[in-house]
């Protein structure tokens, strides 16, 4: 049903964008993208079309279109909330980006603007079902549960230089995002009664990174992207990710990636993932990626009911198949295998999401088509 | 009636040794040499490449949903947990 689901949407976008694309003459190359994620009671799937198109010599459009929809399947924990009802869930999230490029002799400059509607993650849809079942009805004094209307905007600056000819590359971007988010809620001792209080409804965040790509020997391609992230009522948090590609003769290529990222008072979150690449021949390579990631849980500071995540441990195991024949302008790659997250105990005032935060079994899959004109 | 708040107990992530110095071994071999011509052929091969395109791409933007510290919009996106930091 996801793979259905994720074929339709794809259907959609290649007729939205390819066809006046292929027709103005302006066309660079065109991107076409389908994920699905799937376990017993949640499906995800997202369908992405972007594309590139020159408008002059040194004048870059990039247009990209991402449909996701969410199904979910939501159970209450009966000990803890024993009025609580299962209800099926589903909501679809439209993403349009548009980045305007510069491009000179060794620099780049670029301007990107996003903007999208709907739910980002399962999860706060199960924590907005949540609050809907215990607030909805508005009989508690104090603020009434609003419908929630996610979406948010953000705008992206980024500068691009060659340092060494075809093989050092530094990258400087800033950018600021805003977020209108479902909102929490929780039940306030007033004094002499409790009232309803309403959580963050908009989250303002900015960001900046600097990135260098850079080449070690005949064998050794390297990236290093450091991050800082400031958002709305939380702490700064510093992040690092970093990939090391290697060439391990004519036909194998090992490629590894890591990823660090810290945040106070005490969440602090690491990945490292295993790929290597083997070409079949000119046209075909298979690869086999694993991955591992492990963080401290969400950091919480609630009175009274905490939505936050527990610490989380997630594994995930992938088979690619992949042809992109040498001079072709077409290449396409399909990608499958299991992803497994697995939760910690969820603490007091956390074990109403206990059905949220349990651990899952998934079935990922990609598939990913791609023409240069 | 919700309960009183109490702390996460949280299990602590470990990081393990050898995983740290991997990464700062990645940190200190950042790259600044200048391919050959040569050189370059071996280097552009689609699987050395850090691309863009989505048939070269590694990463998920699913997955990304899951995981709270992967980096997705600059690590922040609307998680709906407003009362956690």
């Amino acid at each position: 049903m996801p793979v259905k689901h994720a074929y339709v949407i794809s259907a959609v976008l290649v007729t939205a964008l390819i066809t006046p694309a292929a027709s103005s003459g302006l066309t660079r190359n065109l991107d076409l993208e389908t994920e699905v994620l799937s376990t017993s009671d949640v499906d995800l799937y997202t369908g992405t079309a972007s594309g590139t198109f020159s408008l002059n010599d040194s004048l870059l459009l990039d247009l990209s279109l991402k449909v996701a929809r969410s199904e979910v399947s939501y159970r209450p924990t009966p000990i803890i909330d024993p009025f609580g009802r299962d209800s099926e869930l589903s909501d679809n999230l439209v993403e349009a980006t548009v980045s305007l490029t510069y491009a000179s002799q060794k620099s780049e400059f670029s301007l990107t603007g996003t903007g999208y509607d709907g739910f980002r993650s399962y999860s706060s849809m199960w924590i907005d079902e949540y609050y809907y079942q215990q607030y909805g009805s508005g009989s508690l004094p104090g603020v009434k549960y609003e419908d929630p209307d996610p979406h948010g905007y953000g705008i992206d600056l980024a500068w691009r230089r060659e340092l060494i000819p075809a093989s050092g590359y530094l990258t400087l971007s800033a950018a600021y995002l805003r977020d209108r988010i479902a909102p929490g809620y929780e039940i306030e001792d007033l004094g002499t009664s409790f009232g309803l209080i309403r959580g963050e409804t908009h989250l303002d965040t900015w960001t900046a990174a600097i990135e260098y790509e850079g080449v070690i020997n005949h064998t050794m391609r390297t990236r290093h992207v450091f991050r800082l992230t400031d958002t709305t009522t939380r702490e700064l948090r510093k992040s690092w990710s970093g990939a090391l590609n290697i060439s391990l003769g004519t036909r194998w290529i090992a490629r590894t990636t890591a990823s660090y990222a810290i945040e106070n008072p005490d969440f602090d979150a690491w990945s490292v993932s295993q790929s290597i690449d083997y070409e079949l021949n000119d046209h075909w390579t298979i690869s086999l990626t694993a991955r591992y990631y492990e963080d401290t849980g969400q950091i919480e500071q609630a009175n009274l009911i905490s939505s936050a995540a527990p610490a989380l441990t997630t594994r995930q195991a992938y088979l690619t198949l992949r042809r992109m024949p040498p001079g072709s302008n077409t290449g396409f790659s399909i990608s499958a295998g299991p992803y497994l997250t697995r939760y910690a105990e969820a603490g007091i005032g956390t074990e109403r999401f206990e059905n949220l935060y349990s651990d899952r079994d998934w079935w990922w899959g990609r598939l990913a088509y791609s023409h240069t004109f | 009636m919700p309960l009183p708040n109490q702390p996460i107990q949280g299990r602590p992530a470990s990081l393990p040794l050898l995983i740290f110095l991997i990464l700062i071994l990645l940190s200190l071999l950042s790259g600044c040499a200048q391919a050959s011509l040569s050189e370059q052929a071996n280097l552009s091969r689609p699987g050395m490449l850090f691309s863009e395109s989505a048939v070269l791409s590694s990463g998920s933007s699913l997955v990304s949903t899951i995981e709270p510290g992967t980096e997705d919009r600059g690590s922040a996106s609307a998680s709906g947990c407003t009362v956690c930091r």
